[in-house]
């Protein structure tokens, strides 16, 4: 019996104004069967550091956030 | 007369006074295996009684986003209803921090814990803080950051800690959540009912004293 564990990005939902809504899944799988699924979710706002972000979030950001985008949603904010 | 139910490639499938279902008993609802179909099965955890349809053992999946149940058969909905199908539910973490400026410090939390309940479009959380070492390293105005959804646009909430230990402030304590935001704002209200935002001063350094922090609210998302 092997127990994995491991963990996806299910969902990266873009909001009008450029905010990311990721939601990661893990996974624990007992010979190959999903046995328990756990989702945690952050938010990616225009002009955060996604260095530390999934490759697939990064890209979503790097063709979403850009500089008018990050301009915009700053502005929003003060 | 005879009769005989053929399937489209022409072979017998059912002969008079051959009819059979497998499983089957009252109420059952029956299901084809095969694409003829090959065979007929009453499901043991699926019934329907011409009144409720009832799942023994199992889940009701929703196959397709934007779906869910739809309650619009409900008598007199109240002024304003804009929906009445149930489409979202979900249950998760977050994780919440302690920023100050919009920089989170170095704090080293002993417990830091977010959960949440989406319903609809309304998201219940609960989360905690404790630090457990670092310090404060950043200035400026208190807030908690890392909500799991992103508030409404026509949303500004406001709630009330649910425990607060090693944060000091004069009057009335609560946090507020602007709209497009993943951020609570703490701030205080005096008792002449004037606000002001808690800043990095009104923590104290975990050197001296941890501080805790419990939240339990809810806002509306989009």
């Amino acid at each position: 019996m092997a127990l994995t564990e491991r963990t996806e990005v299910s969902r990266r939902e873009v909001l009008a104004d450029g905010q990311i809504q990721v939601r990661t899944d893990t996974v624990i799988e007992r010979d190959g069967v999903e046995i328990s699924r756990r989702f945690h979710r952050h938010v990616v706002v225009p002009g955060a550091d996604v260095s530390g972000e999934d490759e697939s979030v990064r890209t979503v950001a790097n063709a979403v956030h850009t500089a008018e985008v990050i301009a915009a949603y700053k502005a929003a904010r003060e | 007369m005879p009769w005989t139910f053929y399937n489209s490639s022409g072979e017998a499938l059912i002969e008079d006074g051959a009819m059979s279902i497998a499983n089957n008993t009252n109420n059952r609802v029956v299901t084809a295996t095969g694409a003829d179909p090959a065979s007929l099965n009453g499901e043991a955890n699926l019934t329907f009684d011409g009144t409720h349809l009832t799942i023994a053992d199992g889940n009701l999946i929703i196959g397709t986003g934007g779906h869910g149940i739809d309650f619009s058969a409900q008598a007199s909905p109240a002024a304003g209803m804009s929906s009445e199908l149930l489409d979202r539910y979900e249950e998760g973490d977050f994780t919440p921090v302690v920023a100050f400026g919009g920089s989170a410090s170095s704090y080293v939390y002993g417990v830091q814990f977010g959960r949440y309940t989406r319903i609809g479009r309304q998201i219940f959380i609960e989360l905690r803080l404790d630090t457990g070492g670092g310090t404060r390293t950043t200035s400026g105005a208190a807030t908690i950051t890392g909500l799991p959804f992103t508030s409404g646009n026509r949303s500004y909430s406001a709630g009330s800690f649910g425990y607060l230990s090693g944060i000091t402030f004069a009057d009335t304590p609560y946090f507020m959540l602007a709209a497009g935001s993943v951020v609570f704002d703490f701030y205080e209200t005096s008792n002449a009912g004037t606000p002001s935002t808690i800043t990095d001063g009104n923590f104290a350094d975990h050197a001296t004293t941890p501080f805790q922090i419990f939240v339990f609210g809810s806002y509306f998302i989009d």
